[in-house]
C-alpha cells in the first residue's frame, strides 16, 4: 500500500541500506549493477533513490548559496601571513607523515588535470572534469577488468546484443568500424555513481590479455555528472595505476570517454579514432 | 657560530610561491565552507584566517603535488572540533553508530517534494558532527578514503556516521514536510467556505 512496506523486503531493506553509498559512488560496479536490475523492477526503492537525489540537489543548493567571502577579507589574511616568517621545510620523514596521509588519500581525485592555480571557477571546473574522467577510468576497473568477457570478438550485430536502444546500437555498430585492429566485445547498461551509462567494450584482435580491453563510456540524456561538465574537443584526462582516459562532450551533452591500459598517447590516438564520431552521432533529439 | 643560518632569500619566495599555487587558489572555497560550518561570518572569518595561517606555518610539512586541498579540509575540521568541542561535545563510537545504521533500513520514505528552506533547516537541526560529515561528502565531494583521512577515523565510521547523518536529516527533513503539510491543510481548510 504505500512505499514503506517493502522496506520490509529483503532485498528492498538491502537495495536502501546501500542507496546513499550507490549515489555517492561509493559502490563496486558489481554491487551497481545488483542495484540497478533491483531499480528497475521495484518502483518503490526507484522512488527512494529520486527522492534521496533531490534531497542531495537541495542539500548542495543550500550549500552553495553561502555567500562569497567578504572584498578585502583575502587581502587582511595575505597580509597577516606575509608578516609571518616562511615555514622551515627541511622537515623530517615523520612530521611529513601526517600530511602526506590526507593529501596522499585525496590525490587520486585530482590525478588527472595538471595542477594549475586559477581562479575559484576554474579550479572548480577542473576538479569537476577530474571527477568525470575518473568516474569513466573506475567504470573501466571494476567492470571491464573484472568482468567475464568472450575470448574471441564476435560480430558486431551479436556483441551490441539486443539491449541497447536502435538508435544507440546504430551508433555504436556505426563507430565500431572506427576503431581498427579492435572489436566490440560486448555493450550492456552500466552503472555507477547514481550514473546510468551505456559500456561498451572492444577488445584487440587476438589478443586475449585484459590490458587490450578498451571500453567507451557514455553517459546518458538527464546526467547528474554531464551537467556540469563540458570538455572543450578531444581533452586528455591524464593517466593513473595504468589507465589513461580521454573524453568529450557529444552534441546532445552526454559524456562520451575511452579508457585502455596503453599510455595517454595511445588513449588520444584511439580516442580520435573513435570519440569523435560518437560525439557527433549523439546530437540532441 | 650560530645554529640558525638566515634562510636564503629565494629559498623563503620560493615557499611562498608554493604556498600561492597550492593553497591559496582554495582560499574562497575554504572560507565559504567555514561559513556553512558556522553560519555566523565574523567567526567564518576568523575560522578561515586561522585555517591559513595554520596552513603557512606547517606547510613544511605538505608534500607537494599531493591534495592541497583536502589538507586544507583536515586543518579546517580540526580547528573546528577544537572550537566547537567547548560547545557542544558530540561523540558517538564507532560500534553505537554500526547499531544505530542497523536500523535505518525500516524507516520511512523520503519525502519527494521538500523545499530548499526546509532542508536548510534540517541542516542546521542535526548535530554539528553530522552536518560536517553530510557537507564534505555531499557538498565538497570527497570520497570515503578522504573523509576518513580528514576526520582520522576508519572508513568504515565514516559509511556509518554519514549513512546516521543521512538518516537524521531525512528525519528532520519528514518532520518539516508533515508540519508543512498539515498548517497548509488547515489552511486549506479554513480558506474553504
Amino acid at each position: 500500500m504505500n512505499a514503506a512496506l517493502n522496506v520490509r523486503d529483503y532485498a528492498c531493506a538491502k537495495v536502501r541500506r546501500r542507496l546513499d553509498s550507490y549515489l555517492a559512488g561509493e559502490l563496486s560496479v558489481d554491487l551497481s549493477h545488483e542495484m540497478l536490475e533491483h531499480l528497475d523492477r521495484c518502483p518503490a526503492c526507484a522512488a527512494e533513490l529520486k527522492a534521496r537525489e533531490n534531497l542531495r540537489g537541495a542539500v548542495r543548493r543550500v550549500a552553495a548559496a553561502a555567500p562569497e567571502p567578504r572584498e578585502g577579507f583575502e587581502a587582511e589574511v595575505r597580509a597577516r601571513i606575509a608578516r609571518t616568517p616562511a615555514p622551515s621545510t627541511g622537515t623530517a620523514t615523520s612530521l611529513l607523515l601526517a600530511a602526506s596521509l590526507v593529501a596522499a588519500a585525496g590525490a587520486g581525485t585530482l590525478f588527472l588535470l595538471s595542477r594549475t592555480a586559477g581562479s575559484p571557477a576554474t579550479n572548480m571546473a577542473a576538479a569537476r572534469d577530474a571527477k568525470a574522467f575518473l568516474f569513466a577510468a573506475l567504470n573501466h576497473k571494476n567492470c571491464t577488468l573484472r568482468g567475464s568477457w568472450d575470448k574471441a570478438p564476435a560480430a558486431v550485430p551479436e556483441a551490441l546484443g539486443a539491449a541497447l536502444d536502435a538508435d544507440v546500437r546504430a551508433v555504436v555498430e556505426k563507430a565500431a568500424g572506427d576503431l581498427p585492429g579492435y572489436a566490440p566485445i560486448a555493450a550492456h547498461d552500466c552503472g555507477h555513481a547514481g550514473e546510468r551509462i551505456l559500456h561498451v567494450i572492444f577488445r584487440k584482435t587476438g589478443s586475449s590479455a585484459a590490458e587490450d580491453l578498451v571500453s567507451v563510456v557514455a553517459t546518458r540524456p538527464g546526467s547528474t555528472l554531464a551537467s556540469s561538465v563540458r570538455l572543450a574537443g578531444l581533452v586528455s584526462g591524464g593517466h593513473r595505476d595504468g589507465l589513461s582516459v580521454v573524453g568529450t562532450s557529444a552534441g546532445d551533452g552526454r559524456l562520451v570517454f575511452l579508457v585502455t591500459s596503453g599510455n595517454d598517447a595511445e588513449a588520444m590516438r584511439l580516442g580520435k579514432l573513435v570519440l569523435p564520431t560518437l560525439a557527433t552521432a549523439f546530437v540532441v533529439r | 657560530m650560530s645554529l640558525f643560518r638566515p634562510r636564503p632569500a629565494d629559498a623563503e619566495s620560493r615557499i611562498r610561491e608554493d604556498f600561492d599555487r597550492e593553497a591559496w587558489p582554495h582560499f574562497r572555497e575554504i572560507t565559504r565552507a567555514a561559513l556553512r560550518l558556522t553560519r555566523r561570518p565574523a567567526e567564518a572569518e576568523d575560522l578561515a584566517s586561522e585555517v591559513f595561517l595554520q596552513a603557512w606555518k606547517s606547510f613544511g610539512k605538505f608534500e607537494r603535488g599531493t591534495n592541497c586541498r583536502a589538507w586544507l579540509y583536515k586543518i579546517l575540521w580540526n580547528v573546528n572540533q577544537q572550537r566547537s568541542r567547548k560547545k557542544v561535545p558530540f561523540t558517538l563510537g564507532a560500534e553505537g553508530e554500526a547499531l544505530l545504521a542497523e536500523t535505518l533500513a525500516a524507516e520511512e520514505p523520503t519525502p519527494t517534494e521538500i523545499k530548499d528552506e526546509e532542508v536548510a533547516a534540517a541542516l542546521d537541526a542535526i548535530s554539528p558532527e553530522h552536518k560536517q560529515i553530510l557537507l564534505l561528502s555531499d557538498v565538497e565531494e570527497f570520497t570515503y578514503k578522504e573523509i576518513a583521512a580528514i576526520l582520522r577515523v576508519p572508513i568504515g565510521t565514516v559509511m556509518s556516521r554519514l549513512s546516521r547523518a543521512r538518516a537524521a536529516l531525512r528525519e528532520k527533513v519528514r518532520g518539516t514536510a508533515a508540519a508543512t503539510s498539515v498548517v497548509g491543510n488547515a489552511a486549506a481548510q479554513g480558506g474553504t467556505p
